[in-house]
């Protein structure tokens, strides 16, 4: 009889410890609140283009991830070398080559129109993170080299399909 | 083979537990809200049910049963589901941190639920076998899971529909589910 007590009192003391040790942090709200300043602090390093090529919906949902450390630094295109550098400063961890969606392109590419089908619809600048297009309504549209992320958000919305996506020189 | 087939139809659909025992009705109705967390909710609580109701046997057995602790079972029941399900919880942490972001705030809940302990409670009045009680775990958590998504569909035509006034919100969906368990009850011929 004691020592069916010795194992009752055994297992419990077991089981209490295990879910000591696997318990999750509590999601209290000063836990909650300081990690959300985290994350605001991560998002303000984001360029804030929406492109969602780092694979999250916008940069907020990657600031997220990258402060619960799910996704690394290194996917935010737009931002380039820089934005990895100021994010490695901020959370420490080490500075990573740029991530690319894909290993078919080995140099960043931007959007082109081709200006002789385009029917100035603006669609694609209502599209455009970064405001690299410019034209008016019923005129024909261009791309500012100099500002496009290559981020294809443009592609998508044409109704023409005279926009394709060519290495950056 | 059929046999277990039998099982599954009498466990998920004609014996649901939701419906003849009433336990999990909180996280019915607050989780049909929308299909997404509907999924989410029922296909986690049918992960957490497929893991406890093993563990508990095998504790039945190796500890409760050869010691003679029937008066302690509830409180053993408890606390092993709890240690099953956090450690199932930081498994996914490491294997699939995606998805464990999805699921962090559904886990508590679905721990709290009243079903894993009412599942657990039915296989042990039947004296199930190791695999029973595996397949009884799986089984009830499809019942789960098909009862909550189409509570959630059958929510999206309520919300669109024109419900008379005092029945508007959580009464509407009260004699849903009356009507949804009297349904049920029509299987039992089968």
């Amino acid at each position: 009889m004691s020592i069916s007590i010795i194992i009752a009192l055994v297992t419990i003391i077991f089981l209490t410890v295990m879910i000591g040790l696997l318990m999750p942090e509590p999601d209290t709200i000063s836990n909650q609140q300081t990690q959300r300043n985290e994350i605001d602090e991560i998002e303000r390093l984001l360029p804030q283009t929406q492109c969602g090529d780092c694979g999250f919906n916008g940069c907020r949902p990657y600031a997220e991830a990258i402060v619960n450390r799910v996704a690394d630094i290194n996917r935010c295109l737009p931002g380039g070398v820089e934005t990895i550098r100021s994010l490695s400063a901020k959370t420490g961890l080490e500075v990573k080559p740029l991530y690319k969606k894909t290993n078919k392109y080995d140099k960043p590419r931007i959007a082109l129109i081709h200006e002789e089908h385009c029917i100035g619809c603006v669609k694609c600048i209502t599209a455009c993170p970064v405001d690299a297009i410019v034209g008016a309504p019923k005129q024909m549209h261009s791309v500012i080299n100099a500002y496009c992320t290559g981020c294809e958000l443009c592609i998508a919305p044409c109704p023409v399909d005279c926009i394709s996506m060519v290495p950056a020189q | 083979m059929s046999e277990l087939v039998g099982l599954l139809f009498s466990i998920a659909l004609v014996n649901n537990l939701v419906l003849t025992s009433l336990v999990g009705l909180d996280l019915q109705v607050s989780a049909s809200q929308r299909i997404n967390t509907a999924w989410l909710v029922g296909l986690t609580t049918l992960y957490c049910l497929s893991l406890c109701l093993p563990g508990v046997y095998l504790l039945d057995r190796l500890v409760i049963i050869p010691m003679q602790l029937q008066y302690l079972d509830l409180l053993f029941y408890m606390m092993l589901i709890m240690v099953i399900v956090y450690a199932s919880q930081k498994l996914l942490q490491i294997v699939f941190p995606l998805v464990y972001l999805q699921v962090k705030t559904i886990v508590p809940v679905v721990l709290l639920n009243s079903i894993l302990l009412a599942a657990v409670l039915l296989s042990q009045d039947q004296h199930q076998s190791f695999f029973g009680s595996l397949v009884t775990g799986i089984c009830v958590g499809m019942g789960f899971l098909f009862l909550l998504l189409t509570l959630s569909c059958l929510r999206e035509r309520i919300d669109n529909s024109n419900v008379p006034a005092p029945f508007r919100g959580l009464p509407i969906l009260l004699i849903t589910l009356g009507i949804f368990s009297m349904g049920f009850m029509g299987l039992s011929g089968l």
